[in-house]
């Protein structure tokens, strides 16, 4: 049950025996999971389970210590993380620190901008860039619910709101795969059945999605697949459904004994 | 009578022509460390060795040949010493920053301190090139055919401040250009920055290597005020009054480089120029750093992000704040928290 059941054809995102170490303690271990499109993924497990690690390989943070990654069919193995970003990959982060000294607009436009920044400034498309930016933001935030909030400081937003400025902020960033590392987590409960209407949306626009989160309800009644981790190993994969009723999901992750 | 006398010494022009030559110099350097240090993140206190690279470089091609007892002397014209000056400072920045931009904040602060030091050193040992410790006594500088003394000065100060207002006009592109909101981006949040595809390790050797080109630009102008060049004037003294004008100032804003500079060079030069009797010279000048230190303490414990702050300098995202608006905003602010009836003291 370890490796997909399919041989990755139709994949966006393919791992292969991803490895990971840190001295003796081993993170992830010989990960092979397949990503399609069409399906919102989800990577569940216990506190340690090594999901945020495999984030962290799969967009560059952390070079494996063995294992392949393609991603639309070309190798991101051991990429810098700006590489693997402007191929599509974007990631979000646990704490939503973002950019403090930033409005939400601000943020919004440095996550928009080309990436040939210095010779940009000069350039002449570079100045024109900026409206189109600020046309594509606006329409981020009002789809998020945030454009109340365009001009607020990112450090002083609410922890749920904080979530949602960074989604956007990643959104802006034109990702083809984004990879969610808990969005739930310090969203007030009464708000999340509204954020995985965000999340369907966001994935409803062609946007590959992949979560984590610890919020199972939530990773149960957003995605479409689910993966399972435990000791830095996939022990489990399959839909919401069969996930829930998995015996060793159960034992493992929910302390339920079998 | 002592009132009078410091009066006087005020009143010459030459004394507030040369002063705000200085000015200039520094506030042109200034707002360059900020778009590094302040924006970038690059605590850079080696500032003054990328300064001294360009100053000798204008000097030494610049300088006539046979005035002085050294291998090197083209005797280029003006305009090609400061092309000189810039592209000899960008090479230099180049190779300092691959080595210096591996290493964040606190250790790249150390190395760019050491280098600007290695680079004082050799302007000492390098005696056939430099002339060691004894320098240059002269400085080539541009139009001295043209205008006598006093003029030539007044001239040279009206240059300077049209260099001020180019670096100026650079900082406001660099501030509302995606360059500039990448390089704070990058500073706030380098894994992030990271992740949205910016190049952290590439813009910053462009940003340092661009600050080197730029700062050799206006070491010429340095020359021109100073008229000598010997390895005493690149002593760290000047990386750390641009740095306290800088903090004064309000870092990551982008007028306060400049305000910091004036309030900060006014405000020591004209301690300077308390008429005190001889015996009592040394007690002023030993109060000169103790003066500084008050000031910097007390601008940071009433107005920590200093005087101008970078909120005020960003954020804005329809209407685009000048300096005179966000200075305006800043007296606006603190006379409201004064009053008694402020909203300030009311909430």
């Amino acid at each position: 049950m370890t490796a997909s059941e399919t041989n990755g054809s139709g994949a966006l995102l393919s791992t292969r025996g991803l490895h990971k170490a840190f001295g003796g303690n081993v993170a992830v271990h010989d990960v092979s999971l397949d990503l399609y499109p069409d399906r919102i993924t989800a990577l569940i497990g216990p506190n340690g389970a090594g999901k945020t690690t495999l984030f962290n390989i799969v967009t560059g943070y952390e070079r494996p210590d063995a294992g392949e990654i393609t991603f639309d069919g070309q190798a991101v193995t051991g990429m810098a993380p700006w590489e693997i970003s402007r191929r599509g990959v974007v990631r979000t982060f646990q704490t939503p620190v973002g950019f403090p000294t930033m409005t939400v607009w601000e943020s919004l436009q440095v996550a928009g901008a080309s990436h040939a920044v210095l010779t940009g400034m000069l350039s002449r498309r570079g100045r024109h860039e900026t409206d189109e930016l600020s046309h594509r933001a606006e329409e981020i935030l009002q789809n998020l619910g945030l454009d109340r909030l365009i001009d607020t400081p990112v450090d002083e937003l609410a922890a749920g709101d904080r979530k949602l400025a960074e989604l956007a902020r990643q959104l802006m960033a034109r990702p083809r795969l984004l990879l969610l590392d808990e969005p739930a987590a310090g969203v007030n409960p009464g708000a999340i059945s509204r954020l995985s209407e965000q999340i369907r949306d966001v994935h409803r626009s062609g946007i590959a999605l992949m979560i984590i989160d610890h919020n199972l309800s939530f990773v149960l009644d957003v995605a479409d697949y689910v993966h399972t981790m435990a000791n830095g190993q996939i022990i489990a994969e399959g839909t919401p459904e069969e996930t829930a009723a998995n015996p060793v999901v159960r034992q493992v992750y929910m302390g339920v004994e079998a | 009578m002592s009132t009078l006398a410091a009066l006087s010494a005020m009143g010459s022009p030459s004394f507030w022509v040369s002063l705000f030559t200085l000015i200039g110099v520094y506030a042109a350097v200034t707002m360059l460390l900020n778009v590094e240090a302040g924006w970038g993140g690059m605590w850079d206190l080696g500032i003054v060795g990328l300064l001294a690279i360009g100053s000798y470089t204008y000097t030494i091609v610049t300088n006539p040949p046979g005035e002085f007892d050294v291998d090197l002397a083209p005797g280029w014209p003006v305009w090609a010493g400061i092309l000189a000056a810039m592209v000899m400072t960008g090479i230099v920045a180049f190779l300092v920053g691959l080595p210096a931009l591996r290493a964040r904040r606190e250790y790249f602060l150390i190395i760019t301190f050491a280098f600007a030091e290695v680079f004082r050193q050799l302007a000492i040992n390098l005696r056939d090139v430099t002339q060691g410790t004894v320098g240059f006594s002269s400085v080539a500088r541009p139009f001295e055919s043209f205008f006598e003394r006093d003029a030539l000065r007044a001239v040279l100060l009206a240059v300077t401040w049209g260099a001020v207002l180019l670096v100026y006009a650079l900082t406001r592109r660099i501030s509302r250009s995606g360059y500039g909101r990448a390089l704070r981006a990058m500073r706030d949040n380098e894994p992030v920055a990271l992740s949205l595809g910016i190049r952290v390790s590439r813009l910053r050797l462009q940003t340092f290597v661009l600050v080197g080109v730029a700062v050799g630009g206006v070491a010429p102008l340095y020359m021109w005020w100073l008229r000598y060049a010997n390895p005493s004037v690149f002593e760290p003294q000047f990386t750390f009054t641009a740095w306290t004008a800088l903090v004064l100032g309000g870092i990551a804003s982008r007028f306060g480089a400049v305000l910091g500079v004036a309030v900060l060079l006014l405000f020591t030069e004209l301690i300077e120029l308390i008429d005190v009797p001889l015996e009592f010279r040394n007690v002023l000048v030993a109060v000169h750093p103790l003066a500084i230190g008050l000031l910097l303490v007390l601008v940071l414990r009433f107005r920590p992000e200093g005087l101008l702050s970078e909120r005020g300098t960003f954020g804005e995202r329809s209407r685009r704040p000048t300096a005179l608006d966000v200075t305006g905003a800043a007296v606006a602010a603190r006379l409201r928290r004064l009053s008694p009836r402020g909203d300030g003291a009311t909430r």
